[in-house]
């Protein structure tokens, strides 16, 4: 009976010596199939091969080839002797077929219309060792294994399937498949035939198939270099130099004309890339190889013309469906950075194209790795068949994931802050910022509950609740209130980036946390608010990630709610501060407490709403709605205020100065640039080109994020485009009054991006795994590199153990300017709002204006009432002379008692070498005015300050004597008392007028205003010497508002269960407490 | 999800608020709004004068006009080069004008040269000093200056230039002072931190650094305090105030330089940068089309365009100049008959000009320059002490880009007022510049009062 099997040649192309062609030839004698026929191509030197070839397959064909032109040349050789076959079976000579190879392989050729099919290939030595179940490869030509190393072969790649590239060895083409594509390319001598056969067979539409149950043991002696390459051409040439080449050409030429473009530009960065590793790490071979190729491609261009008109009359496939059968990405980087990542660089540069460090990976394979090694108990075991190319996927980076790791490196980064701050602890601190000497403890309250402030021309506003806030802080460091700074300083931003660490707890792990935690801490604002002794911003660095955690799971975030909350339980009872409106007073507390050190927080904790919703208006969250969020914003903002009640009066009555409180407008000339704002810098820290490292490599890890964390990623991107914008608008003064603290702005700013990295960080370990290899894995790379290169500048920053603070103040430099006389005095402090030392008003944009009493700000000047008042003489004085409407300034601030005016232009003097401080000058208008002033003289200049004396100062506190008009300083300046004139008039810059009252012997003095602001006192011409005091007669309503407000928070806080707790205080007898039985699904 | 677009709005918010911002670069204002609109509601102002001489038995004067209808008290302070001050008031009534005569205050204390201040409760009054032969006249500051420079000074001679500095603040104040010639530039010792008292008056003369030199250029820094400065010119007899200007500039306007028979016009510049400037000096002398002249004048050096007279510029009356220079330059005209010069400084565009004639001679010429391309529209006014009230004189009269014409053309009967007028333009493009009656004609250029 005839066969009716198609005819198939099995040519057997041989080389050299052949150590495998008996074995090879043998095989395929041993086949099932009965059409087969046997032809062996002696390529070169053929010494003994028909004798060979006849000893083991005597009815095989044997074709000497004068010349070793390659493999592809020796088949084409032998595609033109044989006619009538069906397919072509292209053998090396070093494989081993089973016997029903050949059979299952055009078995699966006709069952899936294929026009290529390759075997399952296992290792020579051990078939258990799977090489190959056929290989894709992405858009630059590089191959990839459908295996991993070493992988035991279980039957798990049994599965007929396509593949991209049916690797060389063992390969059944059909012959009409392999006439049109015109057989192989005779350039290719060796190393990429089968690429290049096959990229063109998929472009002419042929399928290309893995028949796995077909199996072929394949040595790879000329892959593996155990063979030497002798083909024509290839003498001088390494392997890498083929093997790149080749990719090169078959990329060059396997594109359309679009497409090759870009794949060639791109593979051209990459490749200068991969060239300067090389060189970096001496790998000339390697950069040879790269570089040779290209100027090899630039040679053969003639040919690379040639095929391209060839293969576009084969074209079926588009270029888009050709891709689409491909990998995504570039395989070569995601092995190099994945490699890099986990394995260190010597590692990551030898992971490309297979050469030695390939080859001992085979060793140590051959060596170790087999049937038994599969079972083996070995943990070292698992250590090499995770190695070298595998998936990230399959074994995420170890790198600090245990806890000893972790808890080791932080308390690195701890000492290494420790170390930073070490000159915080003890030495001096000086009058920058805010970080006027605060009162005592006592003091500090009273100026809570007091009736009146010396700010200004005096003040009968409330108090601050800022004093409140650090009046109760002070009680838990036993009333030293020098510690409060120091504290602020050292621990503001470890408390803040633990935040960090929280905000990010259902969202990332540890790992991701404590890098996220790091970036915060590492991000140039922290620093710069201690160099320039922020303190208030401070406060929010420290307290705005927890804020932020608490409004996302108000705002049901995704993965911010993990545990849903509480049942509702009656105020005041254990488990309240677990219900939904517990968690909402914590928050209210949380941002009171904030806003109270810096109001312009309830703008932030604004943007922090507005941006959830605007990227919820983009990007839904399932199950969550936007609707509600201004409400609950507008609930948040209203609890605050009336937490802070003594500022919201102060607020309400402030008027057209109303929005001062969240920060008085800057200079838009000394305001940093749009450029530093991205970087986050306000300041000297951060403002060189690292800087942008931390915004770069939060970008990156924006784009990584999957999943529940890119919804995440997407709110807090909005809120850190929102608040470089609104800082951006803030700074050029663009939203008139409205200028909340630029710096608090930039607060959220880093934590928004902090948040990002550790967002980055968690997508590197979840996400990336699930993307296929590509930009994403690149920007991986690049964000870690720039995150840790981003820290290094803080090493620098170590050396001085302050943080740069500067160790001296353009204020206490002064103290020598104040006059010591009688009456007490008043100094006008002019500048802009970031250097100032003290709380003040605005007077236009970059220049505020601040009194202090008496010498140099203290802890009484830390927190203004928006609501100037009477203290609008002060600001429309220096308005009239910014105009040039008065050359007579000082009179106008005479009854002020102003004997000094301070123009600032830094808070601390430029000590070349030895304090860097950013120089934010005052208005230039403001010095031109002063210069013109007939009263006022310069007393001192220097390019941080200007001091003029007012001639016409007379004192706060002043008489006239009978018959004169001039005024003459009286009193003690710290009691306001003293001897007096009979029938003088006694007039005392202090506002409101209606509060003071001049005692002459224990009976009061008529007082009449005459017009002004200042009280006049007439005293009786008798008795002939008597003695005065001002006295403040004021009803204590700022005391009673302060109580109210105390009160409040008291309640509030034994809401918190305390009430509970506290039950047998009133009752007198102690709760039973009942043990709350767990219900099913409790957490 | 539509994350594309989220992220993409992100983008372009942050993008475009980045440009936006980095497109304006803000700058730290340092000018203090001048002029009578600031003044008419200032609650003080001051004035300050210098280069008052009684040299020669004709004493300078100056002279303070009221622009308000209400009346100022001016509290008045006179200062002698030999450190004597003296204080008095004067109650000046609205639209009204006084004049004081320094060296008769001072008489007998033999003060040569002086330096006046006066405070003002409230706004609107300007004064200006003019020399004893009324052949010159500037205005008074009313602020201090912490920049100077001008050009044009001669010391050879026959000649003697100096700086009349005045410091009329409480604080003291020092200068450097430097000196650019056509060999080039110096920095006298004696020239670098002078000291001025507050509230004293000096001289800086030039000819005792710069010796037998014509069309000597200087700069002053200020280095603390403010100051007023004029420089005064003493040409065989002829006295001249040069008011000089606080900034170089690319662009100078002098509408009414002469081109009479025996009479010089020249184009003086001086080049206080460190880049040669390339001055180009267009003439516009109607009917006739003269080619541009221009000059080289090398970094701190002066250079000289001669006007009149210059072969290539017939003697057709008033010649309208215009300089332009690709760096800023300093520019003066001097103007003269014979060997005698006097210096005028040119007029810095603005909006509204007052006219006055503080020294009775009447005005020879009066024009008016528009110095844009786009037409401006003129209103007029003028003050009178008969009446309390401003009174409109013109309104709409458009003056075309580039055009100059004569205030009588615009305004037949400014002739036979002696009433102070204000001219104001719809755009700060406007120059204005007369010349006093003099023979050859407009050889006394007088600068007019700023009527912002």
């Amino acid at each position: 009976m005839d066969s009716r099997a198609p005819a198939v040649v099995a040519v057997i192309v041989t080389t050299g010596s052949g150590p495998g062609l008996e074995a090879t030839a043998a095989s395929l004698v041993a086949q099932n199939y009965e059409e087969l026929s046997l032809l062996v191509v002696a390529n070169g030197d053929a010494l003994h091969v028909p004798e060979r070839v006849a000893a083991v397959a005597p009815n095989a064909f044997v074709r000497v080839l004068e010349e070793n032109r390659g493999f592809g040349a020796a088949c084409n050789e032998a595609a033109l002797m044989v006619e009538g076959s069906a397919f072509f079976l292209f053998c090396h000579d070093d494989v081993r077929l089973e016997p029903d190879a050949v059979q299952l392989m055009v078995e699966a050729a006709y069952r899936t219309n294929a026009g290529v099919v390759t075997p399952k290939v296992v290792a020579y030595e051990d078939p258990l060792v799977l090489l190959h179940a056929g290989q894709t490869c992405d858009r630059f030509g590089v191959t990839r294994e459908r295996v991993e190393l070493g992988e035991i072969d279980h039957g798990q790649q049994d599965l007929e399937r396509d593949v991209f590239v049916a690797p060389g060895g063992v390969t059944l083409v059909r012959a009409d498949l392999f006439t049109t594509l015109r057989g192989f390319d005779p350039l290719i001598t060796l190393l990429g035939e089968d690429l290049d056969l096959c990229w063109r067979a998929q472009v002419a539409g042929a399928r290309i198939v893995v028949a796995p149950l077909a199996k072929v043991a394949h040595r790879e002696t000329i892959a593996t270099g155990e063979r030497a390459v002798t083909a024509i051409g290839t003498r001088r040439a390494s392997r890498q130099d083929l093997q790149r080449r080749h990719q090169l050409l078959v990329v060059a030429t396997g594109w359309g004309r679009r497409q090759v473009v870009w794949t060639l530009i791109a593979l051209f960065v990459i490749d200068i890339f991969e060239v300067a590793l090389a060189l970096v790490s001496r790998d000339l071979v390697r950069a040879g190889a790269v570089a040779g190729s290209w100027r090899w491609l630039i040679l053969q261009r003639r040919r690379v013309r040639q095929r391209r008109r060839q293969l576009r009359r084969l074209r079926v496939l588009s270029d888009a469906e050709l891709h689409r059968l491909q990998v995504g990405g570039a395989s070569r980087l995601k092995h190099f950075f994945v490699t890099l990542v986990r394995e260190g660089y010597d590692k990551a540069r030898g992971i490309l194209p297979p050469d030695e460090t390939l080859a001992a990976q085979h060793e140590t394979e051959a060596a170790g790795v087999g049937f038994a090694a599969a079972f083996s108990e070995d943990e070292e075991f698992d250590e090499i068949a995770e190695s070298g190319l595998l998936e990230l996927r399959t074994r995420p980076s170890r790198f600090m994931t245990s806890f000893r790791s972790q808890a080791a490196v932080v308390a690195f980064v701890a000492l290494l802050w420790l170390i930073g701050s070490r000159n915080l602890v003890a030495t001096h601190l000086p009058l920058v910022g805010r970080l006027a000497p605060l009162d005592s403890w006592w003091t500090t309250w009273r100026h809570f509950f007091a009736s009146w402030s010396s700010n200004g021309v005096g003040s009968g506003a409330p108090g601050m609740p800022g004093y409140g806030v650090l009046a109760f802080a002070g009680t838990f460091v036993f009333g030293r209130m020098g510690a409060l700074p120091r504290l602020a300083l050292i621990f503001a931003v470890p408390v803040g980036a633990v935040g960090v660490s929280r905000l990010l707890k259902d969202s990332a792990s540890n790992r991701a946390r404590i890098f996220g935690a790091f970036a915060y801490a590492a991000m140039p604002l922290g620093v710069n608010m201690i160099s320039q002794g922020r303190v208030d911003v401070l406060a929010v660095v420290a307290g705005l990630p927890y804020i932020m955690r608490r409004v996302f799971a108000l705002m049901d975030v995704p993965g911010f709610r993990p545990v849903p909350y509480g049942e509702p339980v009656p105020f005041g009872h254990r488990g309240w501060r677990t219900t939904e409106s517990g968690q909402r007073m914590v928050l209210i507390m949380l941002i009171a407490v904030v806003s109270a050190m810096a109001p312009a927080t309830l703008v932030v904790v604004a943007l922090v709403v507005v941006g959830v919703v605007v990227a919820r208006l983009f990007e839904p969250d399932p199950g969550r709605s936007y609707r509600g969020s201004f409400r609950f914003l507008g609930a948040l903002l209203l609890n605050v205020a009336i937490f802070l009640l003594p500022m919201t009066i102060d607020v309400f009555f402030a008027g057209r100065r109303a929005l001062e409180i969240f920060g008085l407008a800057r200079g838009p000339w000394s305001a940093p640039s749009f450029s530093l704002l991205l970087r986050d810098v306000d300041g000297t820290f951060g403002a060189s080109w690292w800087g942008w490292l931390l915004p770069g490599a939060a970008l990156f890890a924006l784009v990584l994020c999957r999943g529940e964390r890119r919804l995440v990623a997407s709110k807090v991107v909005v809120i850190a485009a929102l608040s470089v914008v609104l800082a951006a608008l803030v700074s050029r003064h663009w939203l008139g009054s409205f200028a909340p603290d630029l710096d608090v702005l930039l607060a959220l700013y880093a934590l928004a991006l902090a948040a990002l990295i550790g967002l980055g960080i968690a997508a590197l370990e979840h996400d990336l795994r699930d993307a296929g290899f590509g930009w994403r894995q690149f920007a991986a790379g690049l964000s870690v590199a720039t995150m840790l290169v981003a820290t290094l500048p803080f090493l620098a920053y170590f050396g001085s153990g302050r943080f740069d603070l500067p160790t001296s103040s353009v204020a206490e430099s002064l103290s020598a300017l104040a006059p010591s006389t009688a009456g007490g005095f008043r100094v006008l402090w002019l500048g802009d709002p970031s250097v100032v030392p003290l709380s003040g008003w605005s007077v236009a944009p970059g220049l505020e204006a601040a009194t202090s009493m008496n010498g140099l700000p203290g802890g009484a000047t830390l927190f203004n009432s928006p609501d100037s008042g009477t203290s609008d003489v002060i600001m429309q004085a220096v308005q009239s002379a910014l105009a040039g409407h008065t050359v007579r300034l000082g009179a106008l601030l005479a009854p002020a008692g102003i004997s000094t005016i301070v123009v600032m232009n830094s808070a601390a003097p430029e000590l070349t070498g030895v304090q860097n401080v950013p120089l934010h000058q005052a208005p230039g208008v403001l010095i031109t005015a002063l210069d013109n002033q007939s009263d006022l003289s310069l007393d001192l200049q220097t390019s941080s300050v200007e001091v003029f004396s007012n001639s016409l100062f007379h004192g706060i506190v002043a008489a006239t004597n009978p018959g004169t008009t001039s005024l003459s300083p009286i009193f003690s300046s710290s009691s306001f008392s003293g001897p007096l004139t009979a029938g003088s008039t006694v007039v005392a810059g202090l506002a409101p007028a209606g509060a003071f009252a001049l005692d002459v012997s224990g009976k009061a003095a008529s007082r009449s205003t005459l017009g002004s602001w200042t009280p006049f006192y007439n005293v009786a011409p008798a008795p002939s010497n008597p003695t005065g005091t001002i006295v403040l007669h004021q009803f204590p309503l700022n005391g009673l508002i302060a109580l109210f407000t105390l009160g409040m928070w008291g309640i509030v806080w034994l809401g918190f269960g305390w009430v509970h707790r506290l039950e047998w205080l009133f009752t007198g007898r102690r709760r039973v407490v009942t043990p709350r039985i767990p219900k099913e699904g409790d957490v | 999800m539509r994350r594309v677009p989220l992220l993409l709005v992100v983008l372009v918010l942050v993008a475009a608020t980045g440009v936006v911002v980095s497109l304006r670069h803000p700058t730290n204002p340092s000018d203090l709004p001048s002029g009578l609109t600031v003044s008419s509601n200032a609650e003080s102002t001051a004035l300050y004068c210098t280069g008052i001489s009684s040299a020669r038995g004709a004493p300078g004067r100056v002279t303070f006009f009221n622009t308000s209808s209400s009346s100022r008290s001016l509290s008045v302070s006179v200062v002698s080069d030999k450190g004597n001050t003296y204080q008095g008031s004067i109650e000046l009534a609205g639209h009204s004008a006084q004049s004081i005569e320094p060296s008769v205050v001072d008489k007998g204390a033999a003060g040569e040269n002086f330096g006046v201040a006066v405070q003002i409760s409230g706004g609107g009054v300007v004064g200006e000093e003019i020399a004893g032969t009324s052949r010159t006249e500037v205005p008074c500051r009313a602020s201090g200056v912490t920049r100077w420079y001008a050009t044009g000074f001669d010391t050879s001679v026959g000649s003697s230039a100096y700086l009349s500095v005045y410091n009329p603040t409480a604080t003291a104040a020092v200068l450097n002072a430097s000196i650019y010639t056509a060999a080039g530039f110096f920095a006298p010792a004696s020239f670098q931190g002078v000291s001025v008292p507050a509230h004293t008056q000096t001289e800086i003369d030039l000819g005792t650094q710069v010796v037998n030199t014509a069309n000597v250029g200087v700069g002053v820094k200020v280095l603390r305090g403010s100051l007023e400065i004029v420089g005064v010119e003493s040409s065989a007899g002829t006295v001249s105030f040069e008011q000089g200007v606080s900034a170089a500039s690319n662009e100078a306007w002098l509408p009414n330089v002469t081109t009479a028979h025996s009479a010089t016009a020249q184009i003086r510049v001086a080049n206080p940068s460190d880049l040669p400037a390339e001055v180009t000096v267009d003439v516009a002398l109607s009917p006739y089309t003269i080619t541009p002249q221009t000059l080289s004048v090398s970094p701190f050096r002066t250079g000289v365009v001669v006007v009149t007279p210059n072969p290539a510029i017939p003697a057709a009356g008033y010649a309208n100049v215009t300089v332009h220079s690709n760096v800023p330059v300093v520019t003066s005209l001097a103007t003269g008959s014979g060997r005698s010069i006097a210096l005028s400084s040119p007029q810095t565009p603005s909006d509204a000009f007052l006219i006055r004639d503080f020294t009775g001679l009447g005005f020879d010429a009066e024009t008016l320059t528009n110095t844009s391309s786009r037409t401006i529209t003129l209103t007029t006014s003028s003050f009178s002490a008969t009446n309390p009230n401003v009174t409109a004189l013109t309104g709409g009269d458009r003056l075309d880009g580039g055009a100059t014409v004569r205030l009588s053309t615009l305004m037949p009967s400014v002739a036979t007022t002696h009433d102070a007028i204000l001219i104001t333009a719809s755009r700060p493009t406007l120059v204005v510049s007369m010349t006093l009656p003099s023979r050859p004609k407009g050889v006394n250029v007088v600068t007019p009062l700023d009527g912002r």
